[in-house]
């Protein structure tokens, strides 16, 4: 047994434990027969945890709801046994994952025994057992119970997952606490959307299709936004590198100076969301390249001052087609300022010092270093080596001297590699 | 008291409120990807506040809506008679049934006529704004937006159901569902249109290398969107002949580098590793008239999205005096595609006005 898997094997039992006991210990409080209304609330989560929409930190999925919902409908027990028979995917089950499987089931019951058992000890009243659904003149009363309910079950999921994750992952578990939190409000309002869910089914069953059809619909387009948005990189990257294609000395460069910006970011310390951006940035960053005539890129000669005029006008060209494209018009700035240097010698603003975005300090060196360590037509590719002494070189005066000793240190403890498997290897590191 | 009065008074209120409130969060959306959400509501107020509430909100919505001078700038007086139209048809959908049937089903059928009348009202004004048949738009615009619909219909009646014992509490939850699925729908078409920005831009990119190139692939794929729209296709169909627009000369120009041994690219081989075009791949190999590798043949669909791009490349040629009469593609493409669909093709782009080029 590999021994880095034990101390969350060990959570996941103990966790399960506790759950099954949550579970033979309410079964006493199980009403004689269970109605219509557990049965519905069972299906719909049983299928909304098979089809959870996953999205960046945050998994759209409408079980949670749904226990809350049967809590206030039918009561502690039959909830206790939604969360049970609900709490792991099928994916789960058909790659035999049961540590997870039992730690799922543990912190799904358990938060779903103290949800359910704090709205019943503080007043709440169960809809189905007294046959009607709540008044206007009742809810002021029932605000403590379903409030105290949410905010418990909000807790326990938050500080149970997180414990989960910490130990799983071999993470400090305050910054995974942290990381975990930023779902809170959302989960608070998914307890309301739970009590509105019993609510409605107290009232007529048959309206519980009224309030899970639009949010069915709601999932349906959130996922369908979720595929496209996740696929985004990966088709600019495509469509660059296949109009990059035509030139054999920029090849690849475009991809490169993403791969080198990813490497530096991360090394920086730089959240996800930054470092996504930034790779965005680099992929289009010589947008207006694409632009210039081709003649004028394979020339051999020396460059005029009109060639070069011409050349310098690529990042004010690839600035504004990105301010046209929505989702990554927040990028054109760096990609306007990627040929700017810290004294001003830059082009095409001669911006100088914090007037340069950290973005654009951060594909200045990427740039440079795919350009210096690439073939050209008039000449040869330096080695790393030597790219990184005119990396040294020029941070004493062009370049972000701190960023430069970042990247060179990320470039040498990086495995030698090629790029793709760079990049692979550290999108496997634990965020 | 009569139900104008409940304008002012109780419930009525924070129907209003409600209404005004959806109407606030349209205005943040591009004009687009409105989802007039407040039309269900609007039934729902009339249904339970009577018909003149109804009207009274549904105006108020309005004003303020062109007030904030977002999403409706340049369209009052559409708007004004659209949704004049909207409370109008629910009203009288609610003083002639509503004696005879359940609260319930009257708020289907109002909330149905109400959300049915604005969907006709808005694409009756996209039509005469484009130029195209109101059945086209219509139709397009019912086949993309039916689940949203469906699920403003099934909120309204989540209003009437919860007011029972709820009264105005019910808008709170039921505000918050509209919130989440109109929120949910314009993310998605945020995407789809940075797609296809980001594809115009590129291509535009890459053309602006090649002055006798440029422009040419987003005009044909304006010529094209027209034309398929007036052959009656629609959602993603339409969709797709307008990226094969875009990209049908991207082979050629991604290839401009002199000592290229391998030759011109097709197409469809400069974009196969595009997860979200694999669908318009068949169409560009069409185009581009490389078989397909398993020996089957192309299918009619296929075939019509190919033509009506390669039309439209053609009518560019023609508008801008620089078409190569010897090698028309629309004529390369003659020999796989069914007469009848080459006449649906071209006829649909000489009622649009285009110059069509000889046909064979």
């Amino acid at each position: 047994m590999n021994d880095a898997r034990r101390p969350f094997e060990i959570l996941a039992f103990v966790a399960a434990l506790l759950g099954a006991l949550a579970l033979a210990g309410s079964w006493m409080a199980l009403p004689p027969a269970l109605t219509i209304e557990f049965y519905l609330l069972l299906v719909a989560a049983v299928v909304s945890e098979n089809y959870a929409v996953m999205m960046p930190g945050y998994s759209f999925s409408i079980v949670y709801p749904l226990t809350m919902a049967t809590v206030v409908l039918c009561g502690p027990t039959p909830a206790l046994l939604v969360a049970a028979l609900t709490s792991t995917g099928l994916g789960e089950f058909r790659e035999r994952n049961w540590p997870l499987v039992g730690y799922n089931f543990g912190q799904l019951t358990l938060s779903t025994f103290l949800t359910g058992w704090t709205y019943v000890l503080l007043g709440g009243r169960v809809l189905v057992l007294q046959g009607t659904a709540l008044s206007v003149a009742e809810l002021p009363r029932m605000l403590a119970p379903l409030g105290a309910a949410a905010v418990i079950s909000v807790i326990a999921n938050i500080a149970l997952a997180s414990v989960g994750v910490a130990v799983k992952s071999s993470q400090p578990l305050l910054p995974v606490l942290e990381s975990v939190s930023r779902v809170l409000w959302g989960q608070l309002a998914l307890g309301i959307a739970g009590f509105v869910i019993a609510q409605v089914m107290a009232l007529e069953v048959w309206a519980f299709a009224l309030f899970v059809f639009p949010l069915l619909i709601a999932r349906q387009f959130y996922q369908s936004f979720t595929a496209m948005q996740d696929a985004y990189t990966d088709t600019i990257r495509s469509l660059v590198g296949a109009l990059e294609a035509k030139d054999p000395y920029t090849r690849g460069h475009s991809e490169r100076v993403a791969e080198y910006s990813v490497l530096l970011a991360r090394s920086a310390g730089r959240d996800g969301g930054f470092v996504s951006r930034l790779e965005n940035a680099a992929l289009l960053h010589d947008l207006g390249k694409l632009a210039l005539p081709g003649a004028l890129l394979r020339k051999t000669q020396k460059l005029d001052d009109d060639d070069w005029a011409t050349i310098r006008s690529h990042p004010e060209i690839g600035g504004r087609m990105v301010a046209r494209i929505p989702a990554v018009s927040v990028l054109a700035p760096a990609v306007e300022a990627h040929h700017e240097r810290l004294n001003g010698t830059g082009y095409p603003r001669g911006l100088a010092a914090d007037s340069i975005s950290l973005e654009a300090r951060m594909l200045a060196i990427a740039d440079s270093y795919d350009a210096m360590t690439s073939d050209r037509p008039y000449r040869p590719g330096l080695e790393k080596e030597a790219a990184v002494a005119e990396l040294r070189r020029c941070s004493e005066a062009e370049l972000d001297a701190g960023l430069v000793e970042t990247f060179v240190g990320a470039l040498e403890n990086a495995p030698a590699a090629p790029l793709r498997s760079l990049r692979d290897a550290l999108e496997e590191e634990p965020a | 008291m009569t139900p104008f009065l409940t304008v002012i008074t109780g419930s009525a209120i924070w129907f209003g409120l409600a209404i005004l409130l959806l109407d606030v969060f349209e205005s943040s959306l591009e004009e687009a990807h409105g989802t007039h959400a407040s039309v269900a509501l609007i039934a729902a107020t009339a249904v339970l506040a009577g018909w003149q509430a109804a009207v009274a909100w549904g105006l108020a919505g309005v004003i303020l809506a062109v007030v904030a001078q977002r999403s409706y700038r340049g369209s009052f007086t559409a708007l004004l008679v659209v949704r004049l139209s909207v409370v109008t048809v629910a009203g009288i959908v609610v003083v002639l049934a509503g004696p005879a049937i359940g609260a319930v089903p009257l708020i289907l059928m109002a909330a149905g006529a109400a959300v049915l009348t604005e969907t006709v009202g808005m694409a009756v004004r996209q039509a005469i704004s484009d130029g195209l048949p109101a059945v086209y738009v219509l139709a397009s615009a019912v086949q993309q937006r039916a689940l949203l619909l469906a699920a403003q219909v099934c909120l309204a009646a989540l209003t009437v159901v919860l007011y029972g014992s709820m009264h105005a509490w019910a808008l709170l939850p039921v505000l918050a569902l509209f919130v989440l699925t109109s929120q949910s729908y314009s993310m998605l078409l945020d995407i789809r249109r940075t797609y296809r920005t980001t594809l115009m831009v590129l291509v535009e990119a890459a053309e602006a290398a090649k002055p006798d190139k440029a422009g040419h692939s987003e005009r044909v794929a304006a010529i094209a969107h027209s034309i398929s729209a007036r052959c009656g296709l629609r959602g993603r169909d339409i969709e797709r002949v307008g990226f094969a627009a875009l990209l049908h000369d991207i082979g050629e120009i991604a290839d401009e580098w002199p000592d290229n041994q391998a030759g011109t690219r097709s197409a469809a081989s400069v974009v196969e590793h595009v997860g979200f075009l694999s669908d318009v791949l068949p169409v560009l190999a069409i185009i581009d008239g490389i078989p397909d590798p398993s020996g089957e043949q192309p299918s009619e669909r296929d075939l019509l999205a190919a033509y009506v791009v390669a039309l439209a490349s053609d009518i560019d040629g023609t508008v801008r005096d620089d078409l190569d009469e010897g090698v028309t593609e629309a004529a390369a493409l003659a020999p796989l595609v069914p007469a009848r669909v080459k006449a649906r093709v071209v006829a649909a782009a000489l009622r649009n006005g285009y110059p069509v080029p000889a046909i064979d």
